[in-house]
């Protein structure tokens, strides 16, 4: 998913010195650090309140529209699920109160491109590996209070080539890694709102 | 969900042939996706009076200055390819996306693009935006929005730069709107 276009240039980079074989197959690794929300933990009023949703991916700060098309959903799906809410809408709602999940893709590996150049050149044989950050940023919005805001980062880690991932993390294919990195997430961002503010009074 | 995927799909294609049109050097046309809410606009929409409401007039002309190619890929508005069309959505989905949209509103919008550039590495949009409130004007000015960026040397990372760059330059352009205290006065 989000992931998929940083992956992309480093494969762009390696296919423009040689074709792709099955030892080149990129594997990605999702941080251990924040693990998945269990909703059923968080403070949950009797009476929940509607809330409008707003979805925005960014890369290095820079919305993209296409990513957003594809996590909208999902993060629609998590926040329906959560149960701080009554209803969860993309319109606005009467009471004015809006949720906005920003996720901004923050480069953590410099020079991506030439990464993928040496792979490529040495037919594998020199792995990579690539680190993208992150940064979720949650605001609730009600309107007579003020604006309550929760950063959470996280980071997927991409091989390609002969480069071994970190030790104690489990490989899986890119969009299984986005999938489940944006789960992560959206649900350490709900869960730090739901603590830090009185959302679903 | 199936044509969702389909679209995506379709969407890939699209990409992928566009792509790979560029690296054998031919060119090729990217049509941006429709317009969507931008968190930061919505911000700044909320500070709105609550009983702000716009209603939007219909598109202006096209530009007379249109220049958007990042490499040999050309960068088209969506559906019939109108800037202004483009504009006058933006407009439109960020108003009702805030909840201060309505077709019956006596205070109307007129936008009127009047330059777009979208380039290696940099864009600038120019718009003239009135606020009539019957026959009164109670905003007229022109707005500009600029960006500039570091490009890539593989065109595929470039194009794909340009193309949100090209989103958010018109999420800029409507932010200047939004922002200014002369806009939030003619709501009211």
């Amino acid at each position: 998913m989000f992931n998929i276009e940083r992956v992309n240039t480093l494969i762009a980079a390696v296919s423009l010195t040689l074709s792709l074989s099955a030892c080149m197959t990129p594997h990605s690794y999702v941080d251990a650090k924040l693990g998945d929300t269990d909703y059923a933990t968080l403070k949950k009023s009797t009476a929940p309140q509607p809330v409008q949703l707003l979805v925005e991916f960014q890369t290095k700060g820079v919305p993209n529209a296409r990513v957003t098309d594809n996590v909208r959903s999902q993060v629609y799906e998590q926040v329906a699920q959560s149960g701080l809410f009554s209803q969860v809408s993309y319109s606005p709602v009467p009471s004015g109160r809006k949720l906005s999940i920003t996720i901004n893709n923050v480069p953590l590996t410099d020079n991506v491109a030439a990464k993928g150049f040496g792979v490529g050149l040495t037919f594998g044989l020199v792995g990579t590996t690539v680190t993208d950050g992150y940064e979720c940023t949650a605001s609730y919005v009600e309107p007579g209070h003020d604006v309550v805001t929760k950063v959470v980062k996280h980071a997927i880690y991409t091989t390609i080539g002969n480069a071994s991932g970190p030790h104690d993390l489990k490989p899986m294919p890119i969009q299984q890694a986005s999938t489940t990195a944006l789960r992560q997430l959206v649900g350490k961002s709900l869960e730090e709102l739901d603590q830090s503010t009185d959302i679903a009074q | 969900m199936m044509a969702a995927w389909g679209a995506r799909r379709t969407c890939a294609l699209v990409s992928i042939a566009a792509v790979a049109a560029t690296m054998l050097g031919g060119c090729a046309t990217q049509q941006l996706l429709p317009y969507q809410a931008s968190v930061a606009n919505q911000m700044r929409l909320g500070s709105l009076p609550p009983t702000a409401r716009f209603q939007v007039a219909a598109g202006g002309v096209e530009p007379s200055d249109v220049r958007t190619t990042i490499r040999a890929l050309r960068i088209s508005a969506p559906n019939e390819g109108s800037w202004a069309a483009y504009l006058d959505q933006a407009l439109r989905t960020e108003l009702a996306t805030s909840g201060n949209y309505d077709a019956e509103a006596p205070a109307r919008i007129e936008a009127t693009l009047l330059e777009v550039h979208i380039a290696d590495g940099e864009a600038e949009v120019t718009g003239r935006f009135i606020v009539r409130q019957g026959v009164s004007v109670r905003y007229d000015k022109v707005l500009r929005a600029d960006a500039r960026w570091d490009s890539a040397f593989l065109g595929v990372v470039a194009t794909s730069s340009g193309l949100n760059q090209s989103t958010a330059i018109f999420q800029a352009l409507l932010r200047n709107l939004f922002a200014d205290p002369d806009f939030a006065r003619s709501a009211t």
